[in-house]
Protein backbone atom coordinates (compact mmCIF):
# COMPACT_ATOMS: atom_id res chain seq x y z
CA UNK A 1 0.00 0.00 0.00
CA UNK A 2 1.45 3.37 -1.02
CA UNK A 3 0.68 6.49 0.90
CA UNK A 4 -0.21 9.37 -1.36
CA UNK A 5 1.98 12.44 -1.08
CA UNK A 6 0.30 15.78 -0.80
CA UNK A 7 1.39 16.88 -4.25
CA UNK A 8 -0.14 13.80 -5.84
CA UNK A 9 -3.19 13.58 -3.62
CA UNK A 10 -4.63 16.81 -4.99
CA UNK A 11 -4.34 15.50 -8.54
CA UNK A 12 -5.91 12.19 -7.55
CA UNK A 13 -8.82 13.75 -5.65
CA UNK A 14 -9.54 16.22 -8.43
CA UNK A 15 -9.47 13.34 -10.91
CA UNK A 16 -11.93 11.33 -8.84
CA UNK A 17 -14.25 14.32 -8.61
CA UNK A 18 -13.95 14.85 -12.36
CA UNK A 19 -16.09 11.72 -12.71
CA UNK A 20 -18.87 13.31 -10.72
CA UNK A 21 -19.80 14.58 -7.27
CA UNK A 22 -18.72 12.48 -4.35
CA UNK A 23 -18.28 12.59 -0.58
CA UNK A 24 -15.33 11.92 1.73
CA UNK A 25 -15.68 8.23 2.43
CA UNK A 26 -16.69 7.46 -1.18
CA UNK A 27 -13.68 9.38 -2.46
CA UNK A 28 -11.32 7.37 -0.27
CA UNK A 29 -12.95 4.13 -1.41
CA UNK A 30 -12.78 5.22 -5.01
CA UNK A 31 -9.06 5.97 -4.75
CA UNK A 32 -8.39 2.57 -3.20
CA UNK A 33 -10.51 0.81 -5.83
CA UNK A 34 -9.10 2.65 -8.85
CA UNK A 35 -5.53 2.10 -7.68
CA UNK A 36 -6.39 -1.54 -6.98
CA UNK A 37 -5.52 -0.98 -3.37
CA UNK A 38 -2.12 0.55 -4.05
CA UNK A 39 -3.02 4.06 -2.93
CA UNK A 40 -4.48 5.10 0.34
CA UNK A 41 -5.44 8.62 1.26
CA UNK A 42 -5.84 8.78 5.01
CA UNK A 43 -8.73 10.78 6.50
CA UNK A 44 -6.24 13.07 8.25
CA UNK A 45 -4.86 13.94 4.81
CA UNK A 46 -8.03 13.85 2.76
CA UNK A 47 -10.36 16.08 4.80
CA UNK A 48 -7.86 18.94 5.16
CA UNK A 49 -7.23 18.65 1.42
CA UNK A 50 -10.94 18.78 0.63
CA UNK A 51 -11.24 21.82 2.89
CA UNK A 52 -8.41 23.50 1.06
CA UNK A 53 -9.94 22.71 -2.34
CA UNK A 54 -13.18 24.20 -1.13
CA UNK A 55 -11.48 27.31 0.23
CA UNK A 56 -9.62 27.76 -3.05
CA UNK A 57 -12.84 27.45 -5.00
CA UNK A 58 -11.79 24.29 -6.82
CA UNK A 59 -14.80 22.41 -5.51
CA UNK A 60 -18.28 23.37 -4.41
CA UNK A 61 -20.06 21.61 -1.56
CA UNK A 62 -23.55 20.68 -0.57
CA UNK A 63 -25.14 18.74 2.28
CA UNK A 64 -27.50 15.80 2.13
CA UNK A 65 -29.31 14.04 4.92
CA UNK A 66 -28.72 10.30 4.92
CA UNK A 67 -30.78 7.77 6.81
CA UNK A 68 -29.72 4.28 7.58
CA UNK A 69 -31.72 1.48 6.06
CA UNK A 70 -34.64 0.60 8.33
CA UNK A 71 -34.34 3.80 10.32
CA UNK A 72 -37.35 5.62 11.65
CA UNK A 73 -38.58 7.86 8.79
CA UNK A 74 -39.44 10.52 11.38
CA UNK A 75 -35.97 10.56 12.92
CA UNK A 76 -33.25 12.80 11.56
CA UNK A 77 -30.42 11.08 9.63
CA UNK A 78 -26.78 11.94 9.49
CA UNK A 79 -25.44 14.65 7.25
CA UNK A 80 -23.24 13.96 4.24
CA UNK A 81 -21.09 16.56 2.58
CA UNK A 82 -20.87 16.31 -1.19
CA UNK A 83 -18.07 17.74 -3.26
CA UNK A 84 -18.45 18.81 -6.86
CA UNK A 85 -15.62 19.94 -9.12
CA UNK A 86 -16.02 23.63 -10.02
CA UNK A 87 -15.04 25.26 -13.28
CA UNK A 88 -11.88 26.49 -11.62
CA UNK A 89 -11.30 22.99 -10.38
CA UNK A 90 -11.55 21.59 -13.90
CA UNK A 91 -8.99 24.13 -15.11
CA UNK A 92 -6.71 23.34 -12.21
CA UNK A 93 -7.04 19.63 -12.95
CA UNK A 94 -6.15 20.18 -16.61
CA UNK A 95 -3.13 22.16 -15.54
CA UNK A 96 -2.09 19.52 -13.07
CA UNK A 97 -2.54 16.75 -15.62
CA UNK A 98 -0.45 18.66 -18.13
CA UNK A 99 2.23 19.25 -15.55
CA UNK A 100 2.12 15.61 -14.52
CA UNK A 101 2.53 14.45 -18.11
CA UNK A 102 5.42 16.79 -18.65
CA UNK A 103 7.11 15.49 -15.55
CA UNK A 104 6.36 11.91 -16.53
CA UNK A 105 7.81 12.50 -19.98
CA UNK A 106 10.94 14.00 -18.48
CA UNK A 107 11.29 11.17 -16.00
CA UNK A 108 10.70 8.61 -18.76
CA UNK A 109 13.67 10.10 -20.53
CA UNK A 110 15.81 8.89 -17.67
CA UNK A 111 14.18 5.54 -17.14
CA UNK A 112 14.72 2.69 -19.59
CA UNK A 113 11.50 1.04 -20.84
CA UNK A 114 10.74 -2.18 -19.01
CA UNK A 115 11.06 -4.29 -22.20
CA UNK A 116 14.35 -2.68 -23.19
CA UNK A 117 17.33 -5.01 -23.06
CA UNK A 118 19.38 -4.69 -19.96
CA UNK A 119 23.09 -3.95 -20.07
CA UNK A 120 23.85 -7.57 -19.25
CA UNK A 121 21.72 -8.77 -22.13
CA UNK A 122 23.43 -6.50 -24.64
CA UNK A 123 26.86 -7.48 -23.58
CA UNK B 1 4.81 24.53 14.14
CA UNK B 2 5.55 21.77 16.55
CA UNK B 3 3.90 22.10 19.92
CA UNK B 4 6.19 22.16 22.93
CA UNK B 5 4.48 19.03 24.15
CA UNK B 6 3.14 16.30 21.94
CA UNK B 7 -0.56 15.86 22.30
CA UNK B 8 -1.46 12.93 24.43
CA UNK B 9 -3.15 10.01 22.77
CA UNK B 10 -6.87 10.20 23.34
CA UNK B 11 -8.97 7.12 23.06
CA UNK B 12 -12.67 6.61 23.24
CA UNK B 13 -13.67 5.82 26.76
CA UNK B 14 -16.30 3.12 27.13
CA UNK B 15 -19.58 4.67 28.06
CA UNK B 16 -23.25 4.08 27.71
CA UNK B 17 -23.22 6.60 24.88
CA UNK B 18 -22.74 5.56 21.27
CA UNK B 19 -18.94 5.04 20.97
CA UNK B 20 -18.82 6.90 17.64
CA UNK B 21 -20.59 9.86 19.19
CA UNK B 22 -18.17 9.76 22.13
CA UNK B 23 -15.17 9.78 19.81
CA UNK B 24 -16.66 12.62 17.78
CA UNK B 25 -17.21 14.59 21.02
CA UNK B 26 -13.56 14.22 21.94
CA UNK B 27 -12.32 15.01 18.46
CA UNK B 28 -14.52 18.04 17.95
CA UNK B 29 -13.46 19.43 21.33
CA UNK B 30 -9.95 19.55 19.93
CA UNK B 31 -10.85 21.47 16.80
CA UNK B 32 -9.65 25.05 16.77
CA UNK B 33 -12.36 26.77 14.78
CA UNK B 34 -15.69 28.50 15.18
CA UNK B 35 -18.58 26.41 16.48
CA UNK B 36 -20.42 26.35 13.15
CA UNK B 37 -17.42 24.92 11.32
CA UNK B 38 -16.76 22.50 14.14
CA UNK B 39 -20.28 21.13 13.76
CA UNK B 40 -19.78 20.65 10.02
CA UNK B 41 -16.50 18.83 10.51
CA UNK B 42 -18.12 16.62 13.11
CA UNK B 43 -21.02 15.82 10.76
CA UNK B 44 -18.67 14.99 7.92
CA UNK B 45 -16.51 12.69 10.01
CA UNK B 46 -19.58 11.05 11.50
CA UNK B 47 -20.78 10.24 8.01
CA UNK B 48 -17.33 8.85 7.21
CA UNK B 49 -17.23 6.68 10.33
CA UNK B 50 -20.77 5.35 10.03
CA UNK B 51 -20.36 4.65 6.31
CA UNK B 52 -17.19 2.73 7.09
CA UNK B 53 -18.87 0.86 9.93
CA UNK B 54 -21.73 -0.10 7.61
CA UNK B 55 -19.23 -1.53 5.10
CA UNK B 56 -17.39 -3.43 7.82
CA UNK B 57 -20.63 -4.86 9.15
CA UNK B 58 -21.50 -6.06 5.64
CA UNK B 59 -18.03 -7.65 5.50
CA UNK B 60 -18.98 -9.75 8.50
CA UNK B 61 -17.44 -7.85 11.40
CA UNK B 62 -19.26 -7.44 14.67
CA UNK B 63 -20.46 -3.95 15.51
CA UNK B 64 -17.83 -3.61 18.20
CA UNK B 65 -15.06 -4.66 15.82
CA UNK B 66 -16.41 -2.49 13.02
CA UNK B 67 -16.41 0.64 15.21
CA UNK B 68 -12.96 -0.14 16.54
CA UNK B 69 -11.53 -0.63 13.04
CA UNK B 70 -13.23 2.47 11.64
CA UNK B 71 -11.96 4.70 14.44
CA UNK B 72 -8.47 3.26 14.27
CA UNK B 73 -8.31 3.92 10.53
CA UNK B 74 -8.93 7.58 11.20
CA UNK B 75 -5.65 7.70 13.08
CA UNK B 76 -4.70 9.63 16.17
CA UNK B 77 -7.61 11.76 17.32
CA UNK B 78 -5.43 14.74 18.16
CA UNK B 79 -3.58 14.40 14.88
CA UNK B 80 -6.65 14.49 12.68
CA UNK B 81 -8.10 17.35 14.74
CA UNK B 82 -4.88 19.30 14.28
CA UNK B 83 -4.73 18.77 10.52
CA UNK B 84 -8.34 19.69 10.00
CA UNK B 85 -7.96 22.76 12.25
CA UNK B 86 -4.98 23.92 10.24
CA UNK B 87 -6.86 23.50 7.00
CA UNK B 88 -9.65 25.71 8.29
CA UNK B 89 -7.51 28.32 9.99
CA UNK B 90 -4.93 28.55 7.26
CA UNK B 91 -6.63 30.76 4.69
CA UNK B 92 -7.10 33.78 6.92
CA UNK B 93 -3.76 33.34 8.66
CA UNK B 94 -2.13 32.62 5.36
CA UNK B 95 -3.38 35.87 3.97
CA UNK B 96 -1.75 37.62 6.88
CA UNK B 97 1.50 35.85 6.15
CA UNK B 98 1.08 36.54 2.48
CA UNK B 99 0.57 40.21 3.14
CA UNK B 100 3.71 40.19 5.21
CA UNK B 101 5.54 38.45 2.40
CA UNK B 102 4.32 41.01 -0.11
CA UNK B 103 5.32 43.86 2.17
CA UNK B 104 8.68 42.23 2.77
CA UNK B 105 9.22 41.81 -0.95
CA UNK B 106 8.23 45.40 -1.55
CA UNK B 107 10.49 46.62 1.22
CA UNK B 108 13.27 44.51 -0.17
CA UNK B 109 12.71 46.14 -3.54
CA UNK B 110 12.82 49.60 -2.06
CA UNK B 111 15.28 49.28 0.74
CA UNK B 112 17.74 46.86 -0.71
CA UNK B 113 17.14 47.27 -4.39
CA UNK B 114 16.71 43.55 -4.61
CA UNK B 115 14.76 42.32 -7.60
CA UNK B 116 12.26 45.09 -7.93
CA UNK B 117 8.95 44.29 -9.61
CA UNK B 118 10.03 45.99 -12.82
CA UNK B 119 13.28 44.04 -12.90
CA UNK B 120 11.48 40.80 -12.39
CA UNK B 121 8.91 41.55 -15.02
CA UNK B 122 11.58 42.52 -17.50
CA UNK B 123 13.26 39.18 -17.00
CA UNK B 124 12.09 36.03 -18.67
CA UNK B 125 10.49 34.71 -15.54
CA UNK B 126 6.83 33.89 -15.93
CA UNK B 127 4.67 36.19 -13.87
CA UNK B 128 2.83 33.34 -12.24
CA UNK B 129 6.02 32.18 -10.58
CA UNK B 130 6.15 35.32 -8.49
CA UNK B 131 5.20 35.06 -4.93
CA UNK B 132 3.09 38.21 -5.00
CA UNK B 133 0.79 36.85 -7.66
CA UNK B 134 0.67 33.19 -6.83
CA UNK B 135 -1.14 32.53 -3.58
CA UNK B 136 -1.47 28.87 -4.42
CA UNK B 137 2.28 28.44 -4.25
CA UNK B 138 2.64 30.06 -0.87
CA UNK B 139 4.24 28.21 1.95
CA UNK B 140 1.83 27.30 4.67
CA UNK B 141 3.00 28.78 7.91
CA UNK B 142 1.55 27.49 11.08
CA UNK B 143 1.43 30.70 13.03
CA UNK B 144 -0.90 29.46 15.70
CA UNK B 145 2.03 28.80 17.99
CA UNK B 146 3.44 32.29 17.55
CA UNK B 147 6.73 33.30 16.00
CA UNK B 148 9.62 30.90 16.34
CA UNK B 149 12.34 31.70 18.80
CA UNK B 150 15.30 32.32 16.52
CA UNK B 151 17.84 31.36 19.16
CA UNK B 152 16.45 27.87 19.71
CA UNK B 153 18.30 25.54 17.30
CA UNK B 154 16.02 22.59 18.12
CA UNK B 155 12.85 24.49 17.14
CA UNK B 156 11.18 22.99 14.11
CA UNK B 157 8.71 24.11 11.52
CA UNK B 158 6.43 22.02 9.36
CA UNK B 159 6.72 23.08 5.75
CA UNK B 160 3.73 22.21 3.63
CA UNK B 161 3.41 23.16 0.01
CA UNK B 162 0.65 22.74 -2.45
CA UNK B 163 3.16 22.74 -5.28
CA UNK B 164 6.61 23.98 -6.20
CA UNK B 165 7.53 27.51 -5.14
CA UNK B 166 10.30 29.83 -6.17
CA UNK B 167 13.57 29.64 -4.28
CA UNK B 168 13.13 33.24 -3.22
CA UNK B 169 9.79 32.49 -1.62
CA UNK B 170 11.29 29.45 0.00
CA UNK B 171 14.18 31.40 1.53
CA UNK B 172 11.89 34.24 2.63
CA UNK B 173 9.54 31.82 4.29
CA UNK B 174 12.35 29.90 5.97
CA UNK B 175 13.59 33.20 7.38
CA UNK B 176 10.12 34.24 8.47
CA UNK B 177 9.24 30.84 9.91
CA UNK B 178 12.28 31.00 12.15
CA UNK B 179 11.90 34.63 13.19
CA UNK B 180 14.50 36.15 10.90
CA UNK B 181 14.55 38.71 8.13
CA UNK B 182 15.92 38.06 4.65
CA UNK B 183 18.56 40.45 3.39
CA UNK B 184 20.56 40.38 0.18
CA UNK B 185 23.98 41.89 -0.14
CA UNK B 186 24.56 44.74 -2.61
CA UNK B 187 26.95 42.45 -4.51
CA UNK B 188 24.25 39.90 -4.96
CA UNK B 189 21.85 42.48 -6.34
CA UNK B 190 24.39 43.30 -9.05
CA UNK B 191 24.91 39.66 -9.91
CA UNK B 192 23.71 38.79 -13.43
CA UNK B 193 21.98 35.75 -11.99
CA UNK B 194 20.30 37.62 -9.16
CA UNK B 195 16.91 36.85 -10.67
CA UNK B 196 17.71 33.18 -10.46
CA UNK B 197 16.01 32.84 -7.11
CA UNK B 198 12.70 34.03 -8.50
CA UNK B 199 12.97 32.09 -11.72
CA UNK B 200 13.59 28.63 -10.36
CA UNK B 201 11.14 26.58 -8.40
CA UNK B 202 11.86 24.14 -5.65
CA UNK B 203 10.03 22.00 -3.18
CA UNK B 204 10.33 21.76 0.56
CA UNK B 205 8.23 19.54 2.73
CA UNK B 206 8.13 18.20 6.22
CA UNK B 207 9.23 19.15 9.68
CA UNK B 208 12.67 20.74 9.80
CA UNK B 209 14.92 22.68 12.10
CA UNK B 210 16.31 25.97 10.88
CA UNK B 211 19.64 24.44 9.91
CA UNK B 212 17.95 21.57 8.09
CA UNK B 213 15.79 24.00 6.14
CA UNK B 214 18.82 26.12 5.19
CA UNK B 215 20.75 23.01 4.15
CA UNK B 216 17.82 21.94 2.01
CA UNK B 217 17.66 25.36 0.39
CA UNK B 218 21.38 25.38 -0.35
CA UNK B 219 21.10 21.98 -1.96
CA UNK B 220 18.69 23.51 -4.44
CA UNK B 221 20.96 26.37 -5.51
CA UNK B 222 22.38 25.87 -8.95
CA UNK B 223 26.04 26.06 -9.74
CA UNK B 224 25.53 29.60 -11.02
CA UNK B 225 24.90 30.74 -7.47
CA UNK B 226 27.25 28.39 -5.73
CA UNK B 227 29.64 31.27 -5.11
CA UNK B 228 27.00 32.79 -2.84
CA UNK B 229 26.52 31.81 0.74
CA UNK B 230 23.89 32.27 3.38
CA UNK B 231 24.97 34.19 6.46
CA UNK B 232 22.90 33.38 9.49
CA UNK B 233 22.28 35.26 12.68
CA UNK B 234 19.52 35.25 15.24
CA UNK B 235 17.86 38.11 13.42
CA UNK B 236 18.84 38.00 9.78
CA UNK B 237 19.42 35.63 6.91
CA UNK B 238 21.72 37.27 4.41
CA UNK B 239 22.65 36.03 0.95
CA UNK B 240 26.17 37.30 0.33
CA UNK B 241 29.03 36.70 -2.06
CA UNK B 242 31.58 34.07 -1.22
CA UNK B 243 34.22 36.73 -0.48
CA UNK B 244 31.92 38.62 1.90
CA UNK B 245 30.96 35.36 3.48
CA UNK B 246 34.56 34.30 3.97
CA UNK B 247 35.44 37.68 5.51
CA UNK B 248 32.48 37.53 7.84
CA UNK B 249 33.39 34.16 9.28
CA UNK B 250 37.12 34.85 9.77
CA UNK B 251 38.26 34.13 13.30
CA UNK B 252 41.56 35.15 14.92
CA UNK B 253 43.27 32.54 17.01
CA UNK B 254 46.66 32.46 18.74
CA UNK B 255 48.58 29.20 18.65
CA UNK B 256 51.70 28.56 20.75
CA UNK B 257 54.86 27.48 19.00
CA UNK B 258 55.57 23.78 19.28
CA UNK B 259 58.01 22.91 22.03
CA UNK B 260 60.45 21.45 19.50
CA UNK B 261 61.00 24.85 17.90
CA UNK B 262 63.87 26.69 19.58
CA UNK B 263 65.27 29.00 16.93
CA UNK B 264 63.53 32.00 15.31
CA UNK B 265 64.55 30.70 11.90
CA UNK B 266 62.83 27.40 12.66
CA UNK B 267 59.70 29.30 13.63
CA UNK B 268 59.70 31.19 10.34
CA UNK B 269 60.21 27.99 8.39
CA UNK B 270 57.45 26.33 10.36
CA UNK B 271 54.94 29.12 9.68
CA UNK B 272 55.98 29.28 6.03
CA UNK B 273 55.57 25.55 5.58
CA UNK B 274 52.15 25.61 7.20
CA UNK B 275 51.02 28.41 4.90
CA UNK B 276 52.29 26.50 1.89
CA UNK B 277 50.59 23.28 2.95
CA UNK B 278 47.28 25.01 3.68
CA UNK B 279 47.52 26.80 0.36
CA UNK B 280 47.47 23.49 -1.46
CA UNK B 281 44.01 22.78 -0.13
CA UNK B 282 42.48 26.22 0.48
CA UNK B 283 42.36 29.61 -1.12
CA UNK B 284 44.24 31.68 1.43
CA UNK B 285 43.18 35.03 0.04
CA UNK B 286 41.50 35.88 3.32
CA UNK B 287 43.93 34.07 5.57
CA UNK B 288 46.79 35.60 7.51
CA UNK B 289 49.49 33.67 9.39
CA UNK B 290 51.76 35.93 11.46
CA UNK B 291 54.58 35.24 13.90
CA UNK B 292 54.26 37.31 17.04
CA UNK B 293 56.69 36.51 19.84
CA UNK B 294 56.54 32.84 20.59
CA UNK B 295 53.10 32.50 19.03
CA UNK B 296 51.53 32.09 15.63
CA UNK B 297 48.47 34.26 15.07
CA UNK B 298 46.12 32.94 12.43
CA UNK B 299 43.20 34.86 10.98
CA UNK B 300 41.16 32.41 8.95
CA UNK B 301 37.81 30.75 8.51
CA UNK B 302 36.85 28.02 10.98
CA UNK B 303 37.43 25.41 8.28
CA UNK B 304 41.01 26.57 7.76
CA UNK B 305 41.52 26.75 11.53
CA UNK B 306 40.35 23.17 11.79
CA UNK B 307 42.81 22.11 9.10
CA UNK B 308 45.57 24.18 10.75
CA UNK B 309 44.99 22.48 14.09
CA UNK B 310 44.89 19.07 12.44
CA UNK B 311 48.07 19.74 10.49
CA UNK B 312 50.02 21.11 13.46
CA UNK B 313 48.86 18.24 15.64
CA UNK B 314 50.08 15.75 13.05
CA UNK B 315 53.36 17.60 12.67
CA UNK B 316 53.85 17.71 16.42
CA UNK B 317 53.12 14.04 16.62
CA UNK B 318 55.52 13.12 13.80
CA UNK B 319 58.27 15.39 15.07
CA UNK B 320 57.58 14.36 18.64
CA UNK B 321 57.89 10.74 17.55
CA UNK B 322 61.10 11.57 15.74
CA UNK B 323 62.53 13.19 18.88
CA UNK B 324 61.41 10.24 20.90
CA UNK B 325 63.14 7.93 18.42
CA UNK B 326 66.34 9.95 18.62
CA UNK B 327 66.19 9.86 22.41
CA UNK B 328 65.50 6.15 22.32
CA UNK B 329 68.53 5.57 20.10
CA UNK B 330 70.71 7.80 22.29
CA UNK B 331 69.55 5.92 25.35
CA UNK B 332 70.30 2.65 23.61
CA UNK B 333 73.78 3.85 22.66
CA UNK B 334 74.41 5.06 26.19
CA UNK B 335 73.26 1.76 27.60
CA UNK B 336 75.45 -0.15 25.14
CA UNK B 337 78.42 2.00 26.05
CA UNK B 338 77.85 1.47 29.75
CA UNK B 339 77.48 -2.22 29.15
CA UNK B 340 80.75 -2.33 27.24
CA UNK B 341 82.44 -0.38 30.01
CA UNK B 342 81.06 -2.74 32.61
CA UNK B 343 82.16 -5.77 30.65
CA UNK B 344 85.62 -4.25 30.16
CA UNK B 345 85.91 -3.56 33.86
CA UNK B 346 84.78 -7.04 34.68
CA UNK B 347 87.26 -8.49 32.23
CA UNK B 348 89.98 -6.30 33.69
CA UNK B 349 89.06 -7.41 37.15
CA UNK B 350 89.20 -11.04 36.16
CA UNK B 351 92.48 -10.50 34.39
CA UNK B 352 93.84 -8.78 37.44
CA UNK B 353 92.58 -11.57 39.63
CA UNK B 354 94.16 -14.16 37.35
CA UNK B 355 97.32 -12.18 37.17
CA UNK B 356 97.34 -11.87 40.92
CA UNK B 357 96.83 -15.60 41.28
CA UNK B 358 99.59 -16.34 38.78
CA UNK B 359 101.83 -13.91 40.53
CA UNK B 360 101.05 -15.55 43.82
CA UNK B 361 101.97 -18.91 42.34
CA UNK B 362 105.18 -17.44 40.97
CA UNK B 363 105.92 -15.83 44.33
CA UNK B 364 105.33 -19.09 46.08
CA UNK B 365 107.64 -20.89 43.60
CA UNK B 366 110.32 -18.24 43.99
CA UNK B 367 109.85 -18.34 47.72
CA UNK B 368 110.33 -22.11 47.70
CA UNK B 369 113.40 -21.76 45.49
CA UNK B 370 114.68 -18.98 47.71
CA UNK B 371 114.22 -21.08 50.83
CA UNK B 372 115.97 -23.93 49.12
CA UNK B 373 118.91 -21.89 47.91
CA UNK B 374 119.27 -20.26 51.28
CA UNK B 375 119.55 -23.69 52.91
CA UNK B 376 122.12 -24.70 50.37
CA UNK B 377 123.99 -21.46 50.93
CA UNK B 378 124.01 -21.96 54.68
CA UNK B 379 125.19 -25.53 54.22
CA UNK B 380 127.98 -24.43 51.89
CA UNK B 381 129.02 -21.73 54.30
CA UNK B 382 129.05 -24.33 57.06
CA UNK B 383 131.24 -26.58 54.98
CA UNK B 384 133.58 -23.72 54.25
CA UNK B 385 133.73 -22.84 57.89
CA UNK B 386 134.54 -26.50 58.72
CA UNK B 387 137.33 -26.62 56.14
CA UNK B 388 138.70 -23.32 57.36
CA UNK B 389 138.62 -24.56 60.93
CA UNK B 390 140.27 -27.82 60.02
CA UNK B 391 142.90 -26.02 57.94
CA UNK B 392 143.53 -23.70 60.84
CA UNK B 393 143.96 -26.61 63.26
CA UNK B 394 146.36 -28.51 61.01
CA UNK B 395 148.31 -25.39 60.19
CA UNK B 396 148.67 -24.60 63.91
CA UNK B 397 149.99 -28.08 64.56
CA UNK B 398 152.50 -27.72 61.72
CA UNK B 399 153.74 -24.35 62.92
CA UNK B 400 154.09 -25.54 66.53
CA UNK B 401 157.71 -25.63 67.53
CA UNK B 402 157.31 -28.97 69.16
CA UNK B 403 159.03 -31.90 67.38
CA UNK B 404 156.74 -33.59 64.86
CA UNK B 405 157.02 -36.84 63.17
CA UNK B 406 157.97 -36.11 59.53
CA UNK B 407 155.42 -38.61 58.41
CA UNK B 408 152.78 -36.80 60.31
CA UNK B 409 153.96 -33.50 59.00
CA UNK B 410 153.88 -34.81 55.50
CA UNK B 411 150.40 -36.19 56.04
CA UNK B 412 149.36 -32.85 57.50
CA UNK B 413 150.73 -31.00 54.50
CA UNK B 414 148.95 -33.35 52.20
CA UNK B 415 145.78 -32.85 54.19
CA UNK B 416 146.25 -29.10 54.04
CA UNK B 417 146.61 -29.29 50.31
CA UNK B 418 143.47 -31.36 49.98
CA UNK B 419 141.65 -28.94 52.26
CA UNK B 420 142.83 -26.00 50.20
CA UNK B 421 141.60 -27.65 47.00
CA UNK B 422 138.29 -28.49 48.68
CA UNK B 423 137.96 -24.98 50.05
CA UNK B 424 138.59 -23.48 46.64
CA UNK B 425 135.93 -25.72 45.08
CA UNK B 426 133.49 -24.98 47.87
CA UNK B 427 134.20 -21.30 47.70
CA UNK B 428 133.45 -21.37 44.00
CA UNK B 429 130.23 -23.25 44.66
CA UNK B 430 129.40 -20.90 47.49
CA UNK B 431 129.87 -17.87 45.31
CA UNK B 432 127.61 -19.31 42.67
CA UNK B 433 124.99 -20.21 45.22
CA UNK B 434 125.25 -16.84 46.84
CA UNK B 435 124.85 -15.14 43.52
CA UNK B 436 121.85 -17.29 42.88
CA UNK B 437 120.55 -16.47 46.31
CA UNK B 438 120.70 -12.73 45.76
CA UNK B 439 119.17 -13.10 42.38
CA UNK B 440 116.23 -15.07 43.71
CA UNK B 441 115.88 -12.75 46.64
CA UNK B 442 115.70 -9.88 44.22
CA UNK B 443 113.03 -11.71 42.18
CA UNK B 444 111.09 -12.43 45.29
CA UNK B 445 111.12 -8.79 46.31
CA UNK B 446 110.16 -7.75 42.79
CA UNK B 447 107.23 -10.16 42.80
CA UNK B 448 106.01 -9.26 46.25
CA UNK B 449 106.07 -5.56 45.54
CA UNK B 450 104.98 -5.84 41.93
CA UNK B 451 101.47 -4.44 42.66
CA UNK B 452 103.02 -1.48 44.41
CA UNK B 453 105.40 -0.89 41.53
CA UNK B 454 102.58 -1.11 38.99
CA UNK B 455 100.54 1.38 40.99
CA UNK B 456 103.50 3.77 41.07
CA UNK B 457 103.97 3.42 37.36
Amino acid sequence: MLKLKQDHSELVVLSVLADGPSYGYAISKDIAARSEGHFKLSPSGMYPLLTKLEKNGLVTTSWEEVKAAGADPESSGRKRKWYTLSEKGHKQLSKRIEHHRQMQSIIDGFVAPSNAPTREQTC
Amino acid sequence: MKSPKSPSRIRIQPSAKDPIASWLDVMSSMLEMPEAQRKQVRDELEDHLRSRVDDLLISGNTEHEAIRIAVEELGETAEIAKHISHAHIRPSRRRTIMNTAVITAALAGMSFGWMSLSNTMSSNIPADSMVVTQPATTITLDVTQGMMNASDPSATHVFEYDSFITLHVMLSDIAQAFGRKLELSPEFKQHPHSTYLSGVNGFIEGEMTFQQAIAHFQSLLSSSLMDYQILQSDRVLKLVSESDYQRSIIVNRVYPNPSWITQPSEQENYAGSLRELLGVKFDLEFTSIQLIGDSIVVAATPTIHDEFVKLTAELDEVIGNRDAEVKRRNDQAQQAMEQRKFEFEQRLLIEQRDKQAQRQVQIEEIQREFDSIREILFATKEQLRAITSETYAIGRDNNDFAPMDPEVRKANDQKLYQLAVEQERLQFTHDEIEERYYFIRSRLLDSQYADLFEGLE
